[in-house]
């Protein structure tokens, strides 16, 4: 059995961490983008 | 600095001394001294992890980077999230279960005794020499702006620090972390409303970033091509941000021992994953604000009289040698200038509210132009600087000049305060990383002797101690870097880290390569490579320009291929199951 001190908080696997993270920095490049167009 | 200013800075310096003192009750042995018994929680990580990477340099570089060459520097950092990724998903498990104190001992498990050796010892010179930069940009900036005696300043901004780093090992270093953090994002978000605050009434926040966007610094992304194609030795751009700073954030969290010591303190794997991927969320954003941050005394600096260059003391030697006559006239045009640009940019705020795209256009191209001349005239100060043998980089100067002629008495004081504290997290962890390697990866493996738990912690406390001194010397000696300073820190790591993390990478990867001989020689002929091609960007002759961030993937990728084509030629030394892969 896996060891539930091992266990991610908020969802149920890592890989949706994983996924989180990527997402947000994806989600940030795409921001700096439009602020980048906006602004200069 | 007033009264007020010091007494701000010697109570934030004792504070932080004390509770250092205070939390550096530990267990007697290296468990306690290098892993604080595996007992920190994720958001302790998260702030080790950051108060790690993030020195003195970081706070006074990055808003005089965006001063001058705008935000784009944020790229760099991009290949963060990605590395801590893959940190949590493929090296923090394997780390935990053959419960290392060292990064490199996991590569003698894996490999053999000599490839432990030369990670650690590629660690240990990269680390030592870098934590020595570190003690030096940030003291040579104050003695400059203060008048400050250059060694003393040494010893205090490296000195301080180890009074509770070698008496409380990586507990103490943590919870200190933990303080100065708090001290850093208070003052950095006071002087971040005050810069705003004091721009004139009609010029509000979006105002200053259509300003500043027009003059270039709100460069977020930026792509590295040009009607000549990619620009290989452009330094900061969305290709070398991902890609570079993958490679380099990779080495840097995965196999440094600085960072790799501030998750191996967590209490499992859980609290160490948690600690790097909230990392990974806020690095990014928070670099970003401290960027915006320059492009805010940038913007400030276009209604102040802003100096033609920053750093006072080369102003001064330039002022009593041969350019004096052309200094003075270019100061005079300098300022003739910055009072047109005062009215240009009014004009432009009151059009960017009111006036049509056409009106707004041409405003902007005005001042694009204006500030073309401006930056020709600091060009043309840098290189009679240059020409007089002095350093002609003040963008380590920059935010600080703001910070010591605009902002109230009390607050100076903080910033200066801010400045060592951010300097102590990160000098703190690198010389408990360094007495560890020191300890557990030369002393205790070559030492004939059996050495007991408490004379471990003892000798431990003394190589805590060593490497302070080591680095307080390094200190001393390093004068007129020339560079801008952060990024003469990270070019030094990159001439070292691509090479360690393409050994792990090989470790980590490549199960089929179990010899020793092959991953060493391979590591060798790919630091033979990586010194061979930043020798060759450095020679003006051969015309050849590569950004340092490209030397990490060359460094790793190197030793991967390096080894690929080794290993048809050497004896596999073990079963394959016999392979020491963490499973």
């Amino acid at each position: 059995m896996k060891d539930q001190k091992d266990k991610p908080p908020l969802f149920s696997t890592w890989t949706n961490w994983y996924g989180l993270v990527i997402g947000f920095l994806v989600a940030l490049i795409l921001l700096f983008y439009l602020f980048t167009k906006t602004f200069a | 600095m007033r009264a007020i200013d010091w007494l701000v800075l010697i109570v934030t310096l004792a504070a932080v001394i004390i509770y250092g003192v205070y939390r550096s009750k530990t267990t007697r042995n290296l468990d306690g001294y290098f892993l604080s018994n595996r007992s920190m929680s994720w958001s302790l990580i998260l702030l080790s992890i950051m108060g790690t990477q993030a020195s003195a340099i970081t706070f006074l570089s990055a808003p005089g980077q965006a001063y001058t060459d705008g935000m784009r520097f944020v790229q760099y950092y991009f290949g963060i999230p990605i590395a801590m990724v893959v940190i949590s998903a493929v090296f923090v498990p394997i780390f935990y279960r053959i419960k290392v104190y060292t990064a490199y001992e996991f590569l003698e498990q894996r490999f053999d005794s000599k490839t432990r050796v030369l990670t650690s010892f590629l660690f240990l010179l990269s680390r030592g020499l870098s934590t020595g930069i570190s003690v030096f940009a940030p003291s040579i900036i104050l003695s400059s702006l203060f008048g400050w005696n250059i060694y003393s300043t040494n010893i205090f901004m490296g000195g301080l620090l180890i009074i509770y780093t070698m008496g409380g090992g990586a507990k103490a270093v943590a919870y200190t972390q933990q303080l100065q953090l708090i001290i850093i994002f208070v003052g950095m978000f006071l002087a971040a409303y005050l810069v705003v605050h004091m721009l004139p009434a009609h010029v509000g926040f979006t105002d200053a970033l259509q300003v500043s966007g027009k003059l270039g610094k709100l460069n977020v992304i930026t792509t590295g091509f040009s009607d000549k194609g990619f620009n290989w030795s452009d330094q900061y751009n969305i290709f070398s941000g991902i890609i570079g700073g993958f490679f380099l954030a990779l080495s840097y969290f995965g196999t440094d021992q600085s960072q790799v010591g501030r998750y191996l303190t967590a209490h499992s794997v859980r609290e160490s994953r948690m600690g790097l991927l909230m990392n990974g969320l806020v690095k990014v954003p928070m670099q970003f604000l401290i960027l915006l941050i320059g492009t805010m005394v940038f913007t400030f600096y276009l209604f102040y009289k802003a100096p033609v260059f920053f750093n006072s003391t080369q102003l001064t030697k330039l002022e009593t040698g041969t350019y004096k006559d052309s200094l003075a006239a270019a100061r005079d045009a300098y300022e003739r200038l910055g009072r047109e640009k005062q009215v240009q940019v009014s004009a432009f705020t009151s059009l960017a509210d009111t006036g049509s795209k056409t009106a707004v256009a041409g405003k902007a191209e005005e001042l694009r132009a204006l500030q073309k001349s401006s930056d020709s005239i600091r060009a043309k100060v840098k290189s009679w600087i240059k020409a007089s043998g002095g350093d002609d980089n003040d963008t380590n100067y920059i935010f600080l000049n703001f910070v010591v002629t605009y902002l109230p008495a009390g607050l100076v004081g903080l910033l200066i305060a801010i400045i060592f504290l951010a300097s102590w997290g990160s000098i703190a962890a690198a010389l408990n990383s360094l007495a560890s390697s020191t300890m557990v990866d030369f002393h205790r493996k070559f030492s004939k002797k059996e050495i007991r738990p408490g004379s471990e912690y003892r000798i431990s406390k003394w190589y805590t101690l060593a490497w302070g001194l080591f680095c307080i010397v390094v200190a001393m000696f390093t004068y007129n870097i020339g560079n801008s300073l952060i990024e003469a820190v990270n070019i030094l790591g990159s001439l070292f880290y691509g090479v360690i993390l393409g050994v792990f990478l090989v470790a980590f990867f490549l199960r089929k390569i179990r010899n020793g001989n092959t991953v060493f020689i391979a590591a060798l002929l790919a630091e033979m490579l990586v010194l061979s091609v930043f020798m060759a960007t450095q020679q003006p002759s051969l015309h050849f320009k590569l950004g340092f961030l490209w030397l990490n993937p060359i460094g790793a990728l190197g030793v991967v291929l390096f080894s690929l084509m080794i290993h048809p030629f050497a004896k596999d030394p073990r079963p394959a199951g016999e392979v020491v892969n963490g499973k």
